[in-house]
């Protein structure tokens, strides 16, 4: 029995076999491929592109399983993924059965305007000049996972284990050594393949006066997909079927549950309103020229309270906490980046603005003019007005619909509004009442938050919500 | 062009290295450094009977991962998502590491060693023998192990423990297949190649969704040049339908009177092939005139399709000049499926389109081993195909495995639904359940686990201790799983290939062929089995047992000549060895050169047509059809339709649920699919549920509404636990293969979940 066993532990193949392709230098599979690559990289004014031939996929989804082998990537993960597309009405009988189910295999569309790109704050996104390939430096990034809500297909996936988001780098490696990419070898059918795109005319399809036209011309606009002009994605996917009447299914037939960011719904609100209730205290003393009281001080040791709670909380949310450093290299671009840039100098404000005031509420001749405090507590307003037209501006440029301006603007800025409410019933009001007002209405904001959040996921979406917003 | 860089901008560190990828060698391009093999080696794909060639990637002997082996001439470079997710199988947490056998005092499994599981096995059988007689233990086996453990099980069996009833899975899936063609051509011989896909101008699938379920072999098809027709008899619009030039939409269960229909039709048009009618079979007289009465119009009544499509159909099957029909579970699974099965057959040998490239009554296989089974199993037939009953066989086999006379038993074993029968009525009293779930697959799955409860001893030996079986099971041995062990698979087009040891089971596990060999010594029979030493050893004696048989595989050297060549078609006997080696030059099967190893690649039987039976002559089958045993009525107003859900499931989830790539892939609950007509008459919600209800059970499941289904039917993956006991008990008569394509329901809709 132990020398069964001890046998079925002894590994033999290798001895026991010949190695056929002990010598083969290039790759097997060459001869296969090489028609689904293009013969010479991209020229001046062109990309690279993923081209999808619906008619050719017969939805065995080899594509997101090799990407997963051929890359080495965790046990769940894949760059690619299927959607299905399926006739929600009959079809009518013809001789040459047309679709009922259709299968969409996506990647990284490595769009021409990157919205992942844009909206990164720690610039760890690169599209390469002259492949156009949009690369993700996963040492530079900080798992703020902002690129997965400006991405309008949510193509960037977070890794748990590691702290970051990675993504499809269209193989460029394999590209460069004249290899296909992973879904371009495995698929069966031939239905993937690599093209050169010219990038003007690509803009133009996405954003033009004809911007309507679909997949038939070859475009990526499908139904139940997010608009072209968001980010003017380069995959094009053909089909000679007609795609009325198709609507949009997960494969697994159920939308896949996204995490609540809580740590992200804790800094809006707690940030939102402690400088709601920190305005309230800037225009009731500093702004209107009234010597602070005491109570004032606590009303704004509990805004600075409020708003560092959150700052505090927001550092949970990233994957890569000691990188956050790098979170104002993307100012250019990313109102990620403003709006950390705008809420760091609103902190640093409002413990100077808190300190002062505390100065002179309880500090007998307290040195300080209050000609000072009064350029502090305006300076405060500012900021508070710049972080919340920043922390508006981070959901509304995703161009999601659930985040569009109407819905995000009112929200924050009525959280701030309500902040400045709660704040002055503070200073003059019933304490215990105001006390017990903003914990409660705190808690309420915190679940309408969470509300807000699920309305911009793509998945949790109805696929007829996904017009441009 | 150097890119601008910016000093601050980590362009590399452990993150990005993590990811990075290196040439890999061995002609495999690039792949993950990480993972970069030192060794490669071939196995085929443990899931279905494509029997896809695969590479493993090996450090130090064990394997890392894999891609689909480009050289292997059935699926040239490709592999759908099982195959490429093969190694997740072996990696699961719930993999039984160590015999588990149940205190009956506590009713809980408890690990022992090997010693005193084999023990209680042997002791409790053979009590469950002495009391009862010594046919009141059966086995069940399966489609999924080595075709060398097959036939030390078959024989360890019959042979040593003197037990008789005995069946394996392939009977839920190819038995119809089996007696299909036994009877009509003289051998169960699927006489086809898979280049046949690409050469044929017509293609017939009838019941087949190749797209969804060989997913390598709709490959081949797309790789046709001959711009051929492809045509779909199925009542669902599957992704195959979607793909073919001509889809036939026929009503469930009226395939055998539509194929009779085409066949009465082609008749008329005289689109027949006298000269190879007279010269190769016998029988056509009578079956000309019995499908004479199956006019179009009374075919389109029952099939429930316009005049002109099917027309159309007769029309497209008459001219192309050649046509192939392929079958799967469509038809196998049918309460007149062997009826059915031969009349595809028909059709092919009445046109003369058999035996020719591109053409052929061709059923695709399911297990990738089921072609094993039904050769060497020794379980419905004696090994290489004989009849049990046939005395000069008997002694034959005897003869060539030195048996004692009188050790091969003359009677037939009871097929799977008999032997569940004989647990009711007591005749069966322990039962052996080898790498195959029945508590989940077998029809009216409630009545089948209430009489496992019956049994005085349950042995599961599978790779998991989480199966619906294992977790009924008294006792359960632990089973290395493919890729853990050595031997040969027979796939679909009689293609030999190989199984090696790339990986090390966990714990105790191991192989069922090391398993079948302590069973054997533990019972005291080892004596019979001094030659059955390693599965190289017995693939010498399935050799020995196949010369002079239609499956002659004498000619293959051994294992490195499969290897080599990637894969062996049967037959290849000591003559065609002979013939295709250069005696000077050529030392061995394994070093055949490319330009003499090509010429035997591909090969199809029957281009003489001479066919195995009595007289030569293929023999035309056929019977009246039958109305289906449970059809629909005011009560179970719908009919409900199993079959594979996606090319990421296999069977009973058992093991594709272990990878977590795969699951993305799939529903994970329960689902129907119900056309929208019937949605909107049931007032079903957008996100609703649905409960089915049968005579016999009934389950809730996802609505997934679809015109994929017509209206008045549901369809159901078979791939969900909830799904068989809807099902009811009916066999075909000949093949005794359970239907699970027809039976009664009744709808109700539900609000979400």
């Amino acid at each position: 029995m132990d020398a069964f066993v001890a046998e079925q532990r002894r590994l033999t193949a290798v001895e026991r076999f010949s190695q056929r392709q002990a010598d083969a230098r290039a790759p097997l599979l060459e001869q296969r491929y090489r028609a689904l690559l293009p013969a010479t990289p991209p020229g001046p004014g062109e990309q690279y592109a993923f081209e999808v031939d619906l008619d050719q996929c017969s939805s065995c989804k080899a594509c997101v399983v090799a990407c997963h082998s051929l890359n080495g990537l965790e046990p769940e993960e894949s760059w690619r993924e299927i959607r299905l597309m399926v006739a929600s009405r009959p079809v009518p009988q013809t001789p040459r059965p047309e679709a009922v189910t259709l299968a969409v295999t996506s990647a990284c569309h490595h769009c021409v305007d990157p919205g992942c790109l844009k909206g990164c704050p720690v610039l760890a996104y690169e599209k390469d000049p002259l492949t156009g390939i949009v690369r993700h430096l996963d040492d530079q990034c900080i798992g703020c996972s902002y690129c997965i809500f400006t991405c309008p297909y949510e193509v960037p996936k977070f890794s748990e284990s590691r702290g970051i988001v990675r993504k499809c780098d269209l193989c460029q490696g394999r590209l460069q050594a004249g290899e296909a990419p992973a879904c371009v070898q495995a698929c069966p059918n031939e239905a993937i393949r690599i093209t050169r795109v010219p990038v003007a005319a690509t803009i133009d399809r996405c954003r033009g006066e004809a911007s309507t036209a679909g997949h038939r011309d070859g475009g990526c606009s499908l139904p139940g997909m997010p608009p072209a002009s968001i980010t003017v994605p380069s995959t094009v996917y053909r089909s000679r079927r007609p795609m009325d009447g198709l609507e949009s299914r997960p494969v697994t037939g159920t939308p896949c549950r996204r995490d609540a960011h809580w740590p992200l719904i804790a800094m809006l609100v707690l940030t939102q309103w402690g400088g709601g209730i920190l305005a309230a205290v800037a225009l009731g003393t500093g702004m209107s020229g009234r010597i602070p009281t005491g109570r004032d001080a606590a009303v704004a040791a509990l805004g600075c309270l409020w708003v560092h709670a959150g700052l505090i909380a927001s550092v949970f949310h990233l994957g890569q906490p000691l990188k956050a450093w790098r979170i104002w290299m993307g100012w250019k671009t990313s109102w990620l980046s403003r709006e950390a840039l705008a809420l760091g100098a609103f902190s640093s404000v409002s413990l100077l603005f808190t300190g002062w005031i505390a100065g002179l509420a309880w500090v007998p001749a307290f040195p300080a003019p209050l000609r000072g405090f009064q350029g502090v507590a305006s300076g405060l307003l500012v900021l508070l007005v710049l972080t919340t037209v920043a922390q508006i501006q981070v959901y509304v440029v995703t161009g999601r619909a659930g985040w569009r301006s109407r819905r995000t603007g009112p929200r924050f800025a009525g959280t701030v509004l309500m902040g400045w409410g709660v704040g002055w019933g503070l200073m003059v009001g019933p304490s215990w009442v105001s006390i017990l007002a903003l914990l409660l209405l705190t808690g309420l904001s915190m679940f309408e938050r969470w509300r807000f959040f699920a309305g911009g996921f793509l998945a949790d979406v109805d696929s007829r919500d996904q017009e441009r917003p | 062009m150097n890119l601008p860089r910016i000093p601050w901008r980590a362009w590399d560190g452990p993150l990005t290295t993590d990811l990075a990828r290196v040439p890999g060698g061995f002609g495999l391009g690039q792949v993950p450094a990480r993972l970069k093999p030192d060794a490669t080696t071939g196995i085929v794909c443990g899931y279905c009977a494509t029997g896809c060639g695969l590479t493993a990637h090996l450090v130090n002997g064990e394997a890392v991962n894999l891609s689909p082996d480009p050289r292997f001439p059935v699926n040239q470079g490709m592999a759908c998502p099982k195959g490429w997710e093969a190694l997740a199988a072996l990696d699961a947490p719930d993999r039984a590491t160590t015999p588990l056998l149940r205190n009956p005092a506590t009713g809980a499994m408890e690990p022992v060693v090997w010693s005193k599981a084999l023990h209680a096995f042997v002791s409790r059988m053979k009590s469950v023998q002495q009391n009862w007689g010594p046919q009141s233990i059966a086995f069940l086996s399966t489609g999924q192990i080595c075709t060398e453990e097959m036939a030390l099980l078959g024989a360890l069996f019959k042979f040593g423990m003197r037990g008789l009833h005995c069946d394996s899975n392939t009977r839920q899936c190819m038995a119809t297949a089996h007696v299909a063609y036994k009877q009509s051509l003289g051998f169960d011989a699927p006489p086809y190649t898979y280049a046949d896909f690409e050469e044929s101008d017509c293609l017939v699938f009838v019941g087949s969704n190749p797209a969804v379920a060989h997913p390598i072999l709709w490959q081949r098809v797309l790789q046709n040049r001959r711009s051929p027709e492809i045509i779909v008899l199925d009542p669902r619009r599957t992704e195959t339908a979607m793909g073919a030039t001509l889809h036939v939409p026929l009503a469930p269960k009226s395939d055998l009177v539509l194929l009779y229909g085409v066949a009465s039709a082609l008749i008329r048009r005289g689109a027949v092939d006298r000269a190879f009618i007279e010269a190769h079979t016998r029988g056509f007289e009578a079956f000309a005139a019995a499908v004479s009465d199956f006019t179009p119009e009374q075919v389109c009544a029952e099939a429930k399709i316009p005049l002109d499509l099917f027309e159309t159909l007769v029309e497209r099957i008459a001219t192309r000049p050649r046509v192939s029909y392929w079958w799967t579970m469509g038809v196998n699974q049918g309460h007149e499926s062997t009826r059915t099965a031969q009349a595809i057959i028909n059709l092919a040998l009445m046109t003369g389109q058999i035996g020719k490239p591109g053409t052929g009554a061709n059923s695709i296989t399911g297990q990738c081993n089921a072609m094993g089974s039904r050769l060497f199993s020794n379980v419905t037939n004696l090994f290489g195909g004989r009849d049990f009953a046939d005395p000069a066989a008997r002694l034959e086999v005897e003869s060539l495995l030195g048996l004692p006379a009188g050790t091969v038993p003359s009677e037939n074993s009871w097929a799977y639904d008999r032997i569940v029968d004989g647990i009711e009525s007591g005749a069966i009293r322990g039962l052996w359940i080898i790498a195959t779930n029945s508590s989940h697959s077998w029809i009216q799955q409630r009545r089948f686990n209430e009489l496992l409860g019956r049994l005085e001893f349950l042995v599961v030996q599978d790779l998991y201790t989480t199966t619906e079986t294992a977790q009924r099971a008294d006792l359960l041995l632990p089973a290395a799983g493919w890729g853990e062990k050595e031997g040969t698979f027979i796939n679909s087009e009689r293609r030999l290939g190989l199984v090696k040891r790339v990986r090390r089971p966990p714990g105790q596990a191991l192989s069922d062929f090391h398993i079948f060999r302590l069973i054997a010594e533990a019972w005291g029979c080892a004596d019979l089995f001094a030659d059955w030493q390693t599965p190289e050893a017995v693939f010498g004696l399935l050799k020995r047992l196949s010369r002079g048989r239609p499956c002659d595989i004498t000619g293959i050297d051994g294992y490195r000549a499969i290897d080599a060549l990637g894969g062996i078609q049967w037959p290849f006997s000591q003559a065609m060895r002979d013939h295709v080696l250069d005696p000077v030059s050529d030392a061995s099967l394994a070093t055949l050169p490319e330009t003499r190893a090509a010429g035997i690649r591909e090969r199809r039987l029957f281009a003489d047509g001479c066919f195995p039976t009595s007289d030569g002559r293929a023999v035309f089958h056929h019977s009246p059809p039958t109305p289906v045993p449970e059809p629909t009525d005011p009560e179970y107003p719908w009919i409900l339709l199993t079959g594979r859900g996606t090319s990421s499931q296999w069977h009973t989830n058992t093991r594709t649920s272990k990878s977590p790539v795969l699951r993305q892939l799939y529903p994970e609950t329960c689902y129907v699919e119900i056309h929208p007509d019937d949605a909107a008459r049931l007032a079903l919600h957008e996100k609703g549920r649905i409960r089915v209800r049968s005579r016999r059970a009934e389950l809730v499941a996802d609505a997934w509404v679809t015109p994929a289904v017509q209206p008045g039917q549901v369809f159901i993956p078979m791939h969900y636990r909830e799904l068989n006991p809807l099902t009811l008990t009916v066999v075909d008569p000949h093949s005794r293969q359970p239907s699970y394509k027809f039976c009664a329901v009744a709808l109700e809709a539900l609000p979400p979940a």
